[in-house]
């Protein structure tokens, strides 16, 4: 590859990245073995976003994909609340993990959102990485161990609290999911991942909260990839992180 | 893009658009190692595969494959002997398996389904602390799927335990849960904490 060259072909990955984001019909068979997270801007928007969180607050090692987008009205205070103490599911996430980061970059104009019931004005001027710990479940205690399920809400603080304001999607919360298999004090095994199968339990979750309205699987972000297993290092535990997803986000409406 | 993609209508179109896109996919996977960064597709400098790893090979070779399909069989065999519960245990999927050092895979991770659900068994789970497998004797309730970590070098199982469903949501009192027998003989703190 010359260097002459390198522009032009930049410019046509950019632009498979963004027709791949715009075909609605990626399934598992299409999956690479794996996926690097790119940034993605939805349609007729011109917020920007990294389709994978971040181990570290800059690019290098992934988290988790992007798994929900909300809209609406979202706030990630309005999320948090809505899993904790809104949905009427057997599982409540009401308990905080660990931060991770999520490569943003909104635009530097000024934003005025008129979609729905969307009334702020946002400054539209963040760029670099936005840190977050989730929600998830987390009772356990040398007992009986289940996987739970984390989120974690990615949002620059804007005028309408923390959401991207958007002039096409209304004020916006990117969400990436996986389970964890964790007890608080090591007396179990510990494995992380399985990020479909989180975003069904969340699913499940938000369909019981009055007024979301939960499109599932409704966005291709082009992030899915075959399943693949990471064993990381963590303190001397080599801790499997189970990765695989179908690259299909699911839109939540939040009034 | 349309936002809302509506379900169960997969037209000739469809399809169509779908074979485009795995082009497209291809042709994106292909090339992110030489694009500028002005373009980019963000990416670590230490990182040959996008993902933060280094790694030059993603996928498991035919050898690899049969390795690991041939453990996974002897594993079955194995587990229902001491389970009969287990009867019906069938190997469902197998995955390649990396750390965060090595440049090609350094095992599988086989994915074991039972027939229909098991009710209650006692089963040894394993955990990987430093570079010991440990083995965790645990009762495990409404079981499903099992997963197994299996190393190429020295042909050990590193990891050995419940597999989630996407079910589980929709019935919680039916997921499937693990006690351990004796929780304190493993309290440790490098397995502790919150993610």
């Amino acid at each position: 590859m010359t260097t002459r060259a390198a522009p032009a072909l930049g410019v046509v990955c950019l632009a498979l990245t963004l027709m791949v984001a715009s075909v609605g019909d990626l399934r598992s068979h299409d999956r690479p073995p794996l996926n690097a997270p790119t940034d993605i801007t939805l349609p007729g928007d011109t917020i920007t976003f990294s389709t994978y969180d971040f181990r570290q607050s800059g690019v290098g090692g992934v988290d988790w994909p992007v798994a929900f987008v909300f809209t609406g009205n979202a706030t990630v205070a309005k999320v948090v609340d809505g899993l904790c103490t809104q949905t009427e599911h057997a599982w409540r996430y009401c308990d905080q993990g660990g931060p991770m980061f999520l490569y943003a970059d909104e635009s530097p104009t000024v934003i005025s959102s008129s979609v729905g019931s969307g009334t702020g004005t946002g400054t539209g001027g963040f760029t670099g990485f936005l840190s977050n710990a989730g929600v998830k479940r987390f009772a356990e205690d040398c007992t009986t161990n289940m996987f739970t399920a984390h989120m974690r809400l990615y949002a620059p603080k804007s005028t309408n609290g923390q959401s991207f304001v958007s002039a096409t999607f209304g004020n916006v919360v990117i969400a990436t999911v996986h389970l964890d298999f964790q007890d608080h004090t090591g007396c179990s095994a510990r494995i992380h991942g399985f990020p479909d199968v989180a975003e069904q339990w969340f699913i499940e979750a938000m369909r019981t909260i009055d007024g979301w309205n939960v499109a599932p699987h409704a966005m291709a972000l082009g992030n899915a990839s075959d399943e693949y297993v990471v064993m990381r290092d963590l303190s001397g535990a080599m801790v499997p992180h189970v990765y695989g997803n179908d690259g299909m986000a699911t839109q939540v409406v939040v009034p | 893009m349309t936002p809302h993609h509506p379900s169960g209508r997969r037209t000739t179109a469809n399809i169509a658009v779908a074979a485009v896109a795995v082009l497209l996919g291809a042709g994106l996977v292909s090339c992110t190692s030489d694009v500028p960064d002005a373009v980019q597709i963000r990416r670590g400098a230490d990182s040959r595969d996008g993902v933060g790893l280094r790694l030059t090979r993603t996928a498991l070779t035919t050898a690899e494959q049969s390795e690991a399909s041939t453990f996974a069989e002897s594993y079955v065999v194995e587990l229902v002997g001491k389970a009969p519960q287990l009867t019906g245990l069938a190997v469902d999927s197998i995955a390649p398996v990396f750390d965060e050092v090595a440049p090609e895979p350094i095992g599988a991770m086989v994915r074991l389904v039972v027939p229909a659900v098991v009710a209650s068994v006692q089963l040894d789970l394993i955990r990987l602390h430093d570079s010991t497998p440990e083995s965790i004797p645990s009762t495990i309730t409404n079981l499903r799927a099992l997963d197994v970590i299996y190393l190429f070098v020295g042909e050990r199982v590193i990891h050995f335990g419940i597999e989630p469903q996407p079910t589980d949501a929709q019935d919680p009192k039916a997921a499937t849960a693990v006690t351990p027998i004796d929780p304190n003989s493993h309290r440790n703190p490098a397995f502790g904490g919150n993610e």
